[in-house]
Protein backbone atom coordinates (compact mmCIF):
# COMPACT_ATOMS: atom_id res chain seq x y z
CA UNK A 1 0.00 0.00 0.00
CA UNK A 2 1.96 3.15 -1.21
CA UNK A 3 0.80 5.90 1.50
CA UNK A 4 1.02 9.77 0.08
CA UNK A 5 2.88 12.52 2.29
CA UNK A 6 0.49 15.35 2.94
CA UNK A 7 1.97 18.63 0.85
CA UNK A 8 1.44 21.00 3.97
CA UNK A 9 4.24 20.34 5.84
CA UNK A 10 6.89 20.11 2.81
CA UNK A 11 5.59 23.69 2.00
CA UNK A 12 5.52 25.32 5.44
CA UNK A 13 9.40 23.98 5.69
CA UNK A 14 10.17 25.33 2.43
CA UNK A 15 8.73 28.83 3.49
CA UNK A 16 10.04 29.05 6.92
CA UNK A 17 13.37 28.38 4.98
CA UNK A 18 13.01 31.03 2.73
CA UNK A 19 11.80 33.40 5.43
CA UNK A 20 14.82 32.74 7.64
CA UNK A 21 17.02 33.48 4.09
CA UNK A 22 15.33 36.77 3.32
CA UNK A 23 15.63 37.79 7.01
CA UNK A 24 19.32 36.98 6.91
CA UNK A 25 19.75 39.11 3.98
CA UNK A 26 17.44 41.53 4.91
CA UNK A 27 19.79 42.27 7.88
CA UNK A 28 22.92 42.33 5.76
CA UNK A 29 24.64 45.39 7.23
CA UNK A 30 24.81 47.62 4.67
CA UNK A 31 27.02 50.59 6.77
CA UNK A 32 30.01 47.74 6.18
CA UNK A 33 33.66 48.27 4.80
CA UNK A 34 33.18 47.14 1.01
CA UNK A 35 36.31 45.56 1.38
CA UNK A 36 35.54 43.65 4.53
CA UNK A 37 31.45 42.66 4.64
CA UNK A 38 30.31 40.99 7.57
CA UNK A 39 27.14 39.79 8.11
CA UNK A 40 25.12 41.09 10.96
CA UNK A 41 21.98 40.18 12.13
CA UNK A 42 18.92 42.02 13.49
CA UNK A 43 16.43 42.12 16.29
CA UNK A 44 17.77 39.55 18.99
CA UNK A 45 21.41 38.96 17.09
CA UNK A 46 23.87 41.06 17.67
CA UNK A 47 24.75 44.50 16.16
CA UNK A 48 27.50 47.25 16.41
CA UNK A 49 26.74 50.83 15.76
CA UNK A 50 29.50 52.81 15.63
CA UNK A 51 29.36 57.30 15.46
CA UNK A 52 32.64 56.98 13.10
CA UNK A 53 32.09 54.00 10.77
CA UNK A 54 33.47 54.07 7.73
CA UNK A 55 35.39 57.97 8.38
CA UNK A 56 39.37 58.17 9.86
CA UNK A 57 39.14 58.93 13.54
CA UNK A 58 42.69 60.41 13.43
CA UNK A 59 43.89 62.93 10.63
CA UNK A 60 47.16 64.85 12.02
CA UNK A 61 49.25 66.57 9.14
CA UNK A 62 52.60 68.22 10.01
CA UNK A 63 52.80 66.57 13.23
CA UNK A 64 55.47 67.26 16.13
CA UNK A 65 57.09 64.84 18.02
CA UNK A 66 54.86 64.96 21.34
CA UNK A 67 51.64 66.09 19.94
CA UNK A 68 48.69 64.66 20.04
CA UNK A 69 45.92 63.94 17.56
CA UNK A 70 42.71 63.14 19.22
CA UNK A 71 39.49 61.03 18.26
CA UNK A 72 36.48 59.65 19.48
CA UNK A 73 33.33 57.56 18.70
CA UNK A 74 30.75 56.04 20.71
CA UNK A 75 30.33 52.23 20.10
CA UNK A 76 26.72 50.64 21.21
CA UNK A 77 26.00 46.93 20.79
CA UNK A 78 22.72 45.86 20.38
CA UNK A 79 20.16 42.49 20.01
CA UNK A 80 22.48 40.19 21.96
CA UNK A 81 25.70 39.68 24.64
CA UNK A 82 28.53 40.33 22.80
CA UNK A 83 32.46 40.07 23.25
CA UNK A 84 33.55 43.31 21.42
CA UNK A 85 37.22 44.03 20.53
CA UNK A 86 39.51 47.27 18.72
CA UNK A 87 42.13 46.58 16.12
CA UNK A 88 44.40 48.04 14.27
CA UNK A 89 44.72 46.82 10.77
CA UNK A 90 46.76 48.04 7.28
CA UNK A 91 49.49 49.81 9.21
CA UNK A 92 51.61 51.14 6.53
CA UNK A 93 54.48 53.47 6.68
CA UNK A 94 55.80 56.05 4.81
CA UNK A 95 59.32 56.89 5.18
CA UNK A 96 60.34 60.85 5.56
CA UNK A 97 62.86 62.61 3.80
CA UNK A 98 65.41 60.86 6.54
CA UNK A 99 64.39 57.81 6.05
CA UNK A 100 62.60 57.27 9.65
CA UNK A 101 59.44 54.93 9.26
CA UNK A 102 56.85 55.63 12.27
CA UNK A 103 55.01 52.11 12.82
CA UNK A 104 58.07 50.09 12.66
CA UNK A 105 60.54 51.86 14.72
CA UNK A 106 57.94 51.84 17.42
CA UNK A 107 58.11 55.91 17.37
CA UNK A 108 54.13 56.15 16.86
CA UNK A 109 51.94 55.51 20.07
CA UNK A 110 48.05 55.12 20.39
CA UNK A 111 46.02 55.12 23.74
CA UNK A 112 42.19 53.71 22.99
CA UNK A 113 40.67 54.27 26.34
CA UNK A 114 36.95 54.08 27.32
CA UNK A 115 35.70 57.67 28.86
CA UNK A 116 32.37 58.23 30.62
CA UNK A 117 30.43 56.41 33.81
CA UNK A 118 30.20 53.46 32.41
CA UNK A 119 33.20 51.80 31.33
CA UNK A 120 34.85 49.02 32.14
CA UNK A 121 37.59 48.94 35.11
CA UNK A 122 40.85 49.13 33.75
CA UNK A 123 39.04 51.95 31.22
CA UNK A 124 41.98 51.79 28.77
CA UNK A 125 42.09 49.33 25.90
CA UNK A 126 45.87 49.52 25.04
CA UNK A 127 48.50 52.41 25.48
CA UNK A 128 51.66 51.49 23.38
CA UNK A 129 53.75 51.02 19.95
CA UNK A 130 50.56 51.10 17.48
CA UNK A 131 52.78 48.09 15.96
CA UNK A 132 52.23 45.88 18.77
CA UNK A 133 48.30 47.26 19.56
CA UNK A 134 47.08 44.05 17.27
CA UNK A 135 43.64 43.20 18.81
CA UNK A 136 42.49 44.25 21.93
CA UNK A 137 39.56 42.98 24.11
CA UNK A 138 36.95 45.51 25.31
CA UNK A 139 35.34 43.42 27.25
CA UNK A 140 31.67 41.65 27.46
CA UNK A 141 28.83 43.73 27.21
CA UNK A 142 25.62 43.18 27.49
CA UNK A 143 22.97 44.29 24.30
CA UNK A 144 22.24 48.02 24.63
CA UNK A 145 25.53 49.25 26.12
CA UNK A 146 27.00 52.15 24.64
CA UNK A 147 30.43 53.42 25.60
CA UNK A 148 32.54 55.89 23.92
CA UNK A 149 36.06 55.46 23.10
CA UNK A 150 38.75 57.94 23.19
CA UNK A 151 41.73 57.51 20.84
CA UNK A 152 45.04 59.72 20.99
CA UNK A 153 47.91 58.91 18.77
CA UNK A 154 51.31 60.46 19.00
CA UNK A 155 55.02 60.65 17.70
CA UNK A 156 57.21 60.06 20.84
CA UNK A 157 59.50 62.79 21.94
CA UNK A 158 62.48 61.52 21.75
CA UNK A 159 65.69 62.86 23.33
CA UNK A 160 68.39 65.35 22.08
CA UNK A 161 68.77 63.95 18.46
CA UNK A 162 72.64 63.47 17.79
CA UNK A 163 72.38 65.45 14.43
CA UNK A 164 69.99 66.93 12.10
CA UNK A 165 68.93 63.60 10.24
CA UNK A 166 69.03 61.14 13.39
CA UNK A 167 66.89 61.24 16.51
CA UNK A 168 63.51 62.41 16.30
CA UNK A 169 64.89 64.39 13.17
CA UNK A 170 64.82 60.80 11.50
CA UNK A 171 61.03 61.21 11.61
CA UNK A 172 60.83 64.58 9.61
CA UNK A 173 58.12 64.14 7.00
CA UNK A 174 57.16 59.82 7.58
CA UNK A 175 53.50 59.15 7.37
CA UNK A 176 51.57 56.25 9.10
CA UNK A 177 48.66 55.12 7.56
CA UNK A 178 46.12 52.36 9.79
CA UNK A 179 42.83 51.17 10.37
CA UNK A 180 40.67 50.75 13.36
CA UNK A 181 38.42 47.55 13.32
CA UNK A 182 35.88 47.20 16.11
CA UNK A 183 34.06 44.04 16.25
CA UNK A 184 31.56 42.38 18.45
CA UNK A 185 31.10 38.54 18.34
CA UNK A 186 27.80 37.05 19.99
CA UNK A 187 28.46 34.81 22.86
CA UNK B 1 -0.14 4.78 10.63
CA UNK B 2 -0.75 8.05 8.79
CA UNK B 3 -1.26 9.96 11.60
CA UNK B 4 2.22 8.44 12.98
CA UNK B 5 3.37 9.80 9.34
CA UNK B 6 2.33 13.45 9.53
CA UNK B 7 3.74 13.69 13.30
CA UNK B 8 7.04 12.41 12.55
CA UNK B 9 7.28 14.43 10.17
CA UNK B 10 6.11 17.44 12.41
CA UNK B 11 8.25 16.56 14.32
CA UNK B 12 11.56 16.57 12.03
CA UNK B 13 10.33 20.03 10.95
CA UNK B 14 10.42 21.21 14.64
CA UNK B 15 13.71 20.12 15.39
CA UNK B 16 15.06 21.76 12.19
CA UNK B 17 13.58 24.57 13.35
CA UNK B 18 14.88 24.56 16.62
CA UNK B 19 18.01 24.20 15.62
CA UNK B 20 18.10 26.97 12.83
CA UNK B 21 16.80 28.82 15.66
CA UNK B 22 19.73 28.02 18.36
CA UNK B 23 22.48 28.40 15.67
CA UNK B 24 20.63 31.69 14.62
CA UNK B 25 20.76 33.11 18.48
CA UNK B 26 23.59 31.55 20.29
CA UNK B 27 26.02 33.93 18.33
CA UNK B 28 28.92 31.42 17.70
CA UNK B 29 28.83 32.14 14.48
CA UNK B 30 27.84 35.36 14.28
CA UNK B 31 30.21 38.93 14.24
CA UNK B 32 29.64 42.47 13.64
CA UNK B 33 31.93 44.86 12.63
CA UNK B 34 32.75 48.45 11.87
CA UNK B 35 36.11 50.36 11.21
CA UNK B 36 37.49 53.74 10.78
CA UNK B 37 39.60 53.35 7.87
CA UNK B 38 42.58 55.88 7.06
CA UNK B 39 43.41 56.93 9.57
CA UNK B 40 47.06 59.11 9.38
CA UNK B 41 49.46 60.84 10.65
CA UNK B 42 52.44 62.96 9.06
CA UNK B 43 55.12 64.39 10.59
CA UNK B 44 56.09 67.78 9.90
CA UNK B 45 59.51 68.18 7.41
CA UNK B 46 60.75 70.69 10.20
CA UNK B 47 60.49 69.81 14.31
CA UNK B 48 59.88 73.55 16.23
CA UNK B 49 61.83 73.99 19.14
CA UNK B 50 62.31 77.48 21.30
CA UNK B 51 61.33 80.43 19.75
CA UNK B 52 63.71 83.28 19.72
CA UNK B 53 63.17 86.79 18.61
CA UNK B 54 65.08 89.96 18.52
CA UNK B 55 64.52 93.65 17.77
CA UNK B 56 65.40 97.34 18.52
CA UNK B 57 63.15 100.48 19.47
CA UNK B 58 63.83 103.86 20.17
CA UNK B 59 62.15 105.14 23.50
CA UNK B 60 60.32 107.39 23.88
CA UNK B 61 59.31 108.19 27.65
CA UNK B 62 55.56 107.19 27.02
CA UNK B 63 54.30 105.14 30.09
CA UNK B 64 52.37 101.99 28.56
CA UNK B 65 54.04 101.71 25.21
CA UNK B 66 53.56 98.43 23.37
CA UNK B 67 56.00 97.10 21.90
CA UNK B 68 54.61 94.54 18.75
CA UNK B 69 56.03 92.73 16.17
CA UNK B 70 57.63 89.96 18.11
CA UNK B 71 55.97 87.03 15.93
CA UNK B 72 54.46 84.98 19.30
CA UNK B 73 53.30 85.47 22.85
CA UNK B 74 57.19 85.24 24.61
CA UNK B 75 57.83 83.69 27.93
CA UNK B 76 60.49 85.51 28.38
CA UNK B 77 61.89 89.20 27.01
CA UNK B 78 65.62 90.46 27.93
CA UNK B 79 65.81 94.25 27.02
CA UNK B 80 69.08 96.24 27.70
CA UNK B 81 69.65 99.63 26.66
CA UNK B 82 72.32 100.37 23.86
CA UNK B 83 73.92 102.92 26.34
CA UNK B 84 74.03 103.47 30.09
CA UNK B 85 70.81 104.10 30.89
CA UNK B 86 70.40 101.00 33.10
CA UNK B 87 71.53 97.30 33.53
CA UNK B 88 69.68 94.44 31.57
CA UNK B 89 66.01 93.82 32.13
CA UNK B 90 63.95 90.60 32.22
CA UNK B 91 61.01 89.30 32.73
CA UNK B 92 59.34 86.16 32.40
CA UNK B 93 55.82 84.92 32.56
CA UNK B 94 55.65 83.00 35.38
CA UNK B 95 55.76 86.66 37.31
CA UNK B 96 52.74 88.51 37.49
CA UNK B 97 51.94 91.76 37.64
CA UNK B 98 53.94 95.08 36.98
CA UNK B 99 57.33 93.49 37.66
CA UNK B 100 61.10 92.58 35.80
CA UNK B 101 63.75 91.60 37.33
CA UNK B 102 67.23 93.88 36.50
CA UNK B 103 69.95 91.46 35.71
CA UNK B 104 72.64 92.44 37.34
CA UNK B 105 72.94 93.53 41.13
CA UNK B 106 71.20 93.29 43.61
CA UNK B 107 67.88 94.94 42.68
CA UNK B 108 63.85 93.33 43.42
CA UNK B 109 61.34 92.88 41.40
CA UNK B 110 60.84 96.37 39.65
CA UNK B 111 57.73 98.10 38.59
CA UNK B 112 57.83 99.98 35.36
CA UNK B 113 59.97 98.18 33.48
CA UNK B 114 58.59 95.46 31.48
CA UNK B 115 54.64 95.66 32.62
CA UNK B 116 53.51 92.43 30.63
CA UNK B 117 54.23 89.76 28.08
CA UNK B 118 51.28 90.44 25.44
CA UNK B 119 50.36 88.23 22.39
CA UNK B 120 52.71 89.26 19.99
CA UNK B 121 55.05 91.43 22.06
CA UNK B 122 55.39 92.62 25.37
CA UNK B 123 54.35 96.51 27.01
CA UNK B 124 57.13 99.11 28.63
CA UNK B 125 56.81 101.47 30.98
CA UNK B 126 58.92 104.47 31.05
CA UNK B 127 61.64 103.94 33.41
CA UNK B 128 64.97 105.18 31.49
CA UNK B 129 66.34 101.49 31.65
CA UNK B 130 63.76 100.57 29.20
CA UNK B 131 62.06 103.28 27.63
CA UNK B 132 64.17 106.76 27.70
CA UNK B 133 63.49 109.35 25.16
CA UNK B 134 65.25 109.24 22.27
CA UNK B 135 67.40 106.42 23.08
CA UNK B 136 67.88 102.98 21.61
CA UNK B 137 67.10 99.85 23.32
CA UNK B 138 67.35 96.17 21.87
CA UNK B 139 65.40 93.13 23.48
CA UNK B 140 65.31 89.30 23.11
CA UNK B 141 62.04 87.49 23.13
CA UNK B 142 62.18 83.90 23.86
CA UNK B 143 59.06 81.74 23.72
CA UNK B 144 59.26 77.91 25.63
CA UNK B 145 58.70 74.81 24.00
CA UNK B 146 58.17 71.83 26.25
CA UNK B 147 61.10 69.50 26.49
CA UNK B 148 63.25 71.67 25.35
CA UNK B 149 62.57 75.12 27.66
CA UNK B 150 61.33 75.52 30.85
CA UNK B 151 59.73 78.03 33.33
CA UNK B 152 58.81 78.14 36.94
CA UNK B 153 59.16 79.37 40.47
CA UNK B 154 59.90 78.02 43.57
CA UNK B 155 60.16 79.03 47.12
CA UNK B 156 63.02 78.99 48.93
CA UNK B 157 63.97 76.95 51.75
CA UNK B 158 67.28 78.29 52.95
CA UNK B 159 69.17 74.85 52.87
CA UNK B 160 69.74 73.13 50.00
CA UNK B 161 66.61 72.06 47.48
CA UNK B 162 65.99 70.24 44.10
CA UNK B 163 64.10 71.81 41.31
CA UNK B 164 62.27 68.75 39.31
CA UNK B 165 59.93 67.93 36.81
CA UNK B 166 61.03 70.10 34.09
CA UNK B 167 60.94 66.51 31.93
CA UNK B 168 65.06 67.48 30.20
CA UNK B 169 68.06 67.88 31.45
CA UNK B 170 68.83 71.92 32.02
CA UNK B 171 72.07 72.36 30.16
CA UNK B 172 71.61 75.87 31.14
CA UNK B 173 69.28 77.55 33.88
CA UNK B 174 68.71 81.35 35.41
CA UNK B 175 67.62 81.71 38.62
CA UNK B 176 66.02 85.39 39.33
CA UNK B 177 64.95 85.76 42.77
CA UNK B 178 62.01 88.18 43.70
CA UNK B 179 63.81 89.72 46.89
CA UNK B 180 66.83 92.04 46.29
CA UNK B 181 69.56 89.58 45.51
CA UNK B 182 71.54 88.95 42.27
CA UNK B 183 69.96 87.05 39.55
CA UNK B 184 72.50 84.21 38.64
CA UNK B 185 73.04 81.61 36.16
CA UNK B 186 74.89 78.42 35.30
CA UNK B 187 76.21 76.79 32.28
CA UNK B 188 76.84 73.38 31.81
CA UNK B 189 80.87 72.94 32.96
CA UNK B 190 81.15 75.61 34.61
CA UNK B 191 82.56 75.10 38.01
CA UNK B 192 80.92 77.67 39.74
CA UNK B 193 77.38 79.86 39.70
CA UNK B 194 77.80 83.40 38.26
CA UNK B 195 75.70 86.42 38.44
CA UNK B 196 75.38 88.36 34.89
CA UNK B 197 77.30 91.04 36.14
CA UNK B 198 81.22 90.70 37.03
CA UNK B 199 81.89 88.24 39.75
CA UNK B 200 83.79 85.32 40.38
CA UNK B 201 80.85 82.96 41.07
CA UNK B 202 79.75 80.83 44.23
CA UNK B 203 79.39 77.88 45.38
CA UNK B 204 76.41 77.85 46.75
CA UNK B 205 74.18 79.21 43.94
CA UNK B 206 73.12 76.56 41.27
CA UNK B 207 74.79 73.72 42.68
CA UNK B 208 74.14 71.40 39.70
CA UNK B 209 72.43 70.44 36.38
CA UNK B 210 70.72 67.54 37.40
CA UNK B 211 68.70 64.71 35.40
CA UNK B 212 64.91 66.50 35.50
CA UNK B 213 65.91 69.85 37.00
CA UNK B 214 68.78 71.37 39.26
CA UNK B 215 70.04 71.78 42.56
CA UNK B 216 70.54 75.13 44.76
CA UNK B 217 72.48 75.69 47.15
CA UNK B 218 71.90 77.98 50.28
CA UNK B 219 72.92 81.51 48.70
CA UNK B 220 70.23 84.10 48.89
CA UNK B 221 70.51 84.35 44.83
CA UNK B 222 68.68 80.89 44.69
CA UNK B 223 67.67 79.86 48.27
CA UNK B 224 66.36 81.95 51.20
CA UNK B 225 63.92 80.36 53.49
CA UNK B 226 60.54 81.91 51.80
CA UNK B 227 61.99 83.77 49.37
CA UNK B 228 60.41 83.43 46.03
CA UNK B 229 62.56 82.73 42.88
CA UNK B 230 61.65 82.31 39.23
CA UNK B 231 63.57 80.09 36.57
CA UNK B 232 64.36 79.57 33.25
CA UNK B 233 65.86 76.15 32.13
CA UNK B 234 67.08 75.25 28.43
CA UNK B 235 67.56 72.01 26.94
CA UNK B 236 70.62 71.55 24.40
CA UNK B 237 69.56 70.45 21.16
CA UNK B 238 71.64 70.13 17.99
CA UNK B 239 70.07 72.67 15.99
CA UNK B 240 68.49 75.43 18.65
CA UNK B 241 70.47 75.16 21.61
CA UNK B 242 74.22 75.28 21.77
CA UNK B 243 76.00 75.30 25.32
CA UNK B 244 80.12 75.15 25.10
CA UNK B 245 83.37 76.62 26.42
CA UNK B 246 86.49 78.14 24.87
CA UNK B 247 89.84 79.58 25.88
CA UNK B 248 90.33 83.15 25.79
CA UNK B 249 93.58 84.30 23.56
CA UNK B 250 93.71 87.78 24.02
CA UNK B 251 93.38 88.27 20.04
CA UNK B 252 90.03 88.32 18.07
CA UNK B 253 88.77 84.83 16.91
CA UNK B 254 86.01 82.65 15.87
CA UNK B 255 84.44 80.63 18.09
CA UNK B 256 82.85 77.55 15.88
CA UNK B 257 81.00 74.08 15.98
CA UNK B 258 78.12 75.53 17.01
CA UNK B 259 76.43 74.06 14.59
CA UNK B 260 74.22 76.72 13.75
CA UNK B 261 73.82 80.27 13.44
CA UNK B 262 72.95 81.60 16.61
CA UNK B 263 70.09 84.34 17.01
CA UNK B 264 71.42 85.26 20.49
CA UNK B 265 74.33 84.20 22.50
CA UNK B 266 75.62 84.60 25.84
CA UNK B 267 78.77 84.65 27.24
CA UNK B 268 80.36 84.43 30.70
CA UNK B 269 83.47 83.73 32.14
CA UNK B 270 84.46 81.13 34.30
CA UNK B 271 86.83 82.63 36.19
CA UNK B 272 86.78 82.28 40.01
CA UNK B 273 89.75 84.79 40.66
CA UNK B 274 88.55 87.90 38.41
CA UNK B 275 84.94 89.23 38.01
CA UNK B 276 84.35 89.72 34.49
CA UNK B 277 80.56 91.02 33.15
CA UNK B 278 78.39 88.54 31.32
CA UNK B 279 77.81 89.61 27.60
CA UNK B 280 75.29 89.11 25.41
CA UNK B 281 74.59 89.74 20.73
CA UNK B 282 71.89 89.14 19.39
CA UNK B 283 71.18 89.63 15.61
CA UNK B 284 69.35 92.65 15.92
CA UNK B 285 73.11 94.31 17.06
CA UNK B 286 74.84 95.42 13.70
CA UNK B 287 78.43 95.83 13.19
CA UNK B 288 80.67 94.80 15.78
CA UNK B 289 78.16 95.92 18.89
CA UNK B 290 77.64 93.53 21.51
CA UNK B 291 76.45 94.18 25.01
CA UNK B 292 76.82 93.86 28.61
CA UNK B 293 74.61 92.66 31.42
CA UNK B 294 75.44 95.97 33.06
CA UNK B 295 74.34 99.71 33.02
CA UNK B 296 77.56 99.88 30.54
CA UNK B 297 77.24 100.87 26.88
CA UNK B 298 77.94 98.89 24.05
CA UNK B 299 80.98 97.36 23.39
CA UNK B 300 82.87 97.24 20.14
CA UNK B 301 85.35 94.08 21.29
CA UNK B 302 82.65 91.85 22.90
CA UNK B 303 80.95 89.38 21.18
CA UNK B 304 81.40 90.85 17.59
CA UNK B 305 80.00 88.53 14.93
CA UNK B 306 77.26 85.86 14.55
CA UNK B 307 78.59 83.29 12.35
CA UNK B 308 77.11 80.49 10.44
CA UNK B 309 78.43 77.75 12.64
CA UNK B 310 79.14 80.23 16.22
CA UNK B 311 80.21 83.67 16.61
CA UNK B 312 83.09 85.86 16.83
CA UNK B 313 84.52 87.82 19.89
CA UNK B 314 86.75 90.48 19.70
CA UNK B 315 89.79 91.01 22.41
CA UNK B 316 87.55 92.73 25.36
CA UNK B 317 88.22 90.67 28.71
CA UNK B 318 84.31 89.85 28.75
CA UNK B 319 85.07 87.53 26.37
CA UNK B 320 87.87 86.82 25.49
CA UNK B 321 90.85 87.44 27.90
CA UNK B 322 94.08 85.15 27.11
CA UNK B 323 94.08 82.45 29.77
CA UNK B 324 90.61 82.70 31.04
CA UNK B 325 87.95 80.20 30.09
CA UNK B 326 84.56 81.71 28.88
CA UNK B 327 81.31 79.42 28.57
CA UNK B 328 78.66 80.17 25.96
CA UNK B 329 75.13 79.65 25.51
CA UNK B 330 73.95 79.79 21.58
CA UNK B 331 70.46 80.12 20.60
CA UNK B 332 68.52 79.54 17.12
CA UNK B 333 65.11 79.90 16.49
CA UNK B 334 63.18 77.27 15.74
CA UNK B 335 59.35 78.13 14.56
Amino acid sequence: MTRRLPIFPAVAAIALALADAAAAFSTWDKGHDAGAPKLTLAGDKVRLVQSRAGQALIKLPNAKPGQIARGSALVTVAGHQAGVAVGAQNLQDVAGINGGKLISSRHLWIDVRCTGLRCPSPPVAYRGPLSKMGTRSLGTWQPGTARRYNVRVWLLRGARPPTNTTGDNAFQGSQAKFGLMWTATAT
Amino acid sequence: MRARGRLAIAAALGLTVVAAWTTATSGASFTASKSNPENSITAATSFPGIRVASGTYTGNGSDNRAITGVGFQPDVVIVKSDDNSGVAEIRTSTMTGDVTKPMSGNTALTANLIQSLDAGGFTLGNDNAVNRNGRAYHWTAFKSYTGHMALGSYTGNGTTKSITGLGFSPEYAMVLPAANTAAVQRMNGMTRTFTFGADTGSTTGITSLDGGGFSVGNSTSVNSNTATYHYIAWNQDVDEMQTSLYAGTGTSHSITGVGFQPSFVVVHANDTATGRAGAMRSSALSGTASQLFTATANESTGITALQSDGFQVGTGASVDNNGTTYHYVAFKDKP
